[in-house]
């Protein structure tokens, strides 16, 4: 079986605030193995989107230990790069192309004749090929996350975060890259932690799914998705409506 | 096209006015002799080296003031302490107008050029630090966070996310700073008159009144209101091609 990219073991995170702290985060542990796609599934509110940012190094743990191949991490860098729910990821003066170029020169890992070339390698994978010298402000929603997941998958990290990328976005488009997220993670074959609060989204992208419980966040059960439910037409099946009844049991079992 | 309209005739009036009510030229001239006057003085250059010594020592300090002000804001959203002092500095200063430290000025540094700098550049400082604080905390917490992601810290990150990101702000504490650094130039200029031995448009704008050629002070005050016009299109022109064109204008 394939080996554990990162682990999270015994995390706790506590957010100090004028009067007095609360846990957000109480002794989450679970592994990201290579190449697969692993999300955080629970209530609004209950810190799955705490521990991402943990993992990111935006946060600090209070407790707890977080390896990416064996090397603890606490800071942010290009070896964990998050796609950010919120549209003004993208930096509104620079365009699609800009913005990915940006993110390269940033890191300082790739010859400046190659930027170019490698961006537009990448906008072109996520469709938006004759939109690169438009500027963010003039993209839908949509569109903007295929950027962000363009940028992210140009910078070639260890493991992609998302942070409920599709979350603001209406039914159809979230639908349509939700397909097109599974077809980009064959291509590239990322490892993948995917926060959402959606079942449907849950078992439609996971390899695994870590079911979190109100928070403060503590891992109801870690459940494998045997069979790829990718495809929109299996979202029909009895397999697909058994899982997410499942699912939705044991997140009530939470509340 | 109206806006033009409406100038022509408070131009007639004015004209009217002064010609049928038989007011001295010497208190109100009618605006033929003003324009002439001004027509005069361009075209003899006598305004240009004016204009020159106005617009140099303006910009010589509004350079210094914005680069003091980037560093002290750059501190304060950098650390504890250098907010603190930001906080403090901009709470205590911005209130006090520049023109009231004139003559402490003129006690340190003398007659001359640098006691006009030290007020412009207090006058241009707070303000424009003011507005670029504002500017940088409300950059949102993403846009940082994606500069962090990349590994950016320090002044780097201050460069390539704060900057551009709170670039509608620092444009307005430019627009201001200018405004008030205009207002501070000439009125310095008025109270103490000759800096050195090169004297600006509002030392020509006291030299005419008290040699009593009232239509060169209406053609000096002319050209003050033609430069803040011009200004004026030219930061139009900045947003057209920044903020605007990026969908960021507040």
């Amino acid at each position: 079986m394939s080996q554990v990219k990162l682990r999270v073991e015994s995390l706790s995170v506590r957010f100090e605030h004028g009067s007095g702290s609360h846990l957000a985060v109480n002794d989450v542990s679970f592994d990201l193995r290579s190449g697969e796609k692993l999300i955080l599934l629970g209530p609004s509110g209950c810190g799955k989107s705490t521990i991402l940012k943990t993992i990111a190094g935006f946060i600090r743990a209070e407790s707890g230990m977080i390896t990416l191949d064996g090397r603890a991490v606490t800071k942010p860098a290009v070896d964990r790069v998050v796609v950010f729910q919120e549209f003004d990821q993208l930096l509104p003066w620079k365009t699609v192309l800009g913005n990915v170029e940006f993110a390269l020169q940033a890191t300082n890992r790739y010859p400046a004749a190659e930027l170019r070339e490698r961006a537009l390698f990448y906008i072109d994978m996520v469709g938006l090929g004759k939109f690169a010298s438009f500027y963010p402000h003039t993209l839908s929603g949509g569109m903007k996350q295929r950027v962000a997941i363009a940028r992210a998958l140009a910078l070639d990290p260890e493991i992609l975060l998302m942070d409920e990328p599709f979350g603001s976005l209406d039914a159809q488009t979230r639908s349509i890259l939700q397909q097109e997220l599974n077809r980009l993670w064959e291509k590239t074959s990322k490892s993948i932690i995917f926060v959402t609060h959606s079942i449907d989204e849950a078992v439609i992208l996971g390899n695994r799914v870590v079911v979190l419980s109100e928070g403060p966040a503590t891992v109801r059960r870690v459940i494998e998705l045997c069979q790829p439910y990718g495809d929109p037409i299996k979202h029909e099946t009895p397999g697909f409506v058994a899982t997410c009844r499942e699912i939705r049991s044991l997140l009530q079992v939470a509340l | 096209m109206r806006r033009f309209f409406m100038f022509v005739l408070l131009l007639i009036i004015w004209e009217l006015g002064v010609r049928l009510t038989g007011v001295l030229p010497i208190i109100l001239p009618p605006p033929t002799t003003v324009f002439m006057e001004l027509w005069r003085l361009v075209a003899t250059g006598t305004l240009f080296p004016y204009i020159w010594n106005t617009l140099s020592i303006l910009l010589s300090s509004l350079v210094i003031g914005v680069a003091a002000a980037f560093m002290l804001t750059a501190l304060a959203i950098l650390t504890e302490w250098g907010k603190d002092l930001q906080r403090m500095c901009t709470a205590m200063f911005n209130p006090l107008p520049a023109i009231a430290l004139l003559p402490l000025a003129l006690l340190w540094f003398g007659l001359g050029t640098r006691s006009l700098m030290f007020v412009i550049v207090h006058s241009v400082v707070w303000t424009f630090s003011v507005n670029t604080f504002t500017g940088f905390v409300t950059v949102p917490e993403t846009m940082v966070r994606v500069g962090r992601n990349l590994g950016l810290k320090g002044w780097k990150l201050v460069r390539s996310i704060y900057i551009p990101a709170a670039l509608p702000y620092i444009l307005v504490g430019l627009k201001l700073s200018w405004a008030y650094a205009w207002r501070t130039v000439i009125a310095a200029e008025l109270v103490f008159g000759v800096t050195g031995s090169k004297g600006g448009i509002g030392w020509f704008i006291y030299k005419m009144r008290y040699s009593l050629d009232t239509p060169a002070v209406f053609a000096g005050l002319c050209v003050i209101i033609a430069i803040g016009l011009t200004i004026d299109v030219l930061f139009r022109r900045i947003e057209d091609k920044t903020v605007r064109r990026w969908g960021m204008s507040t």
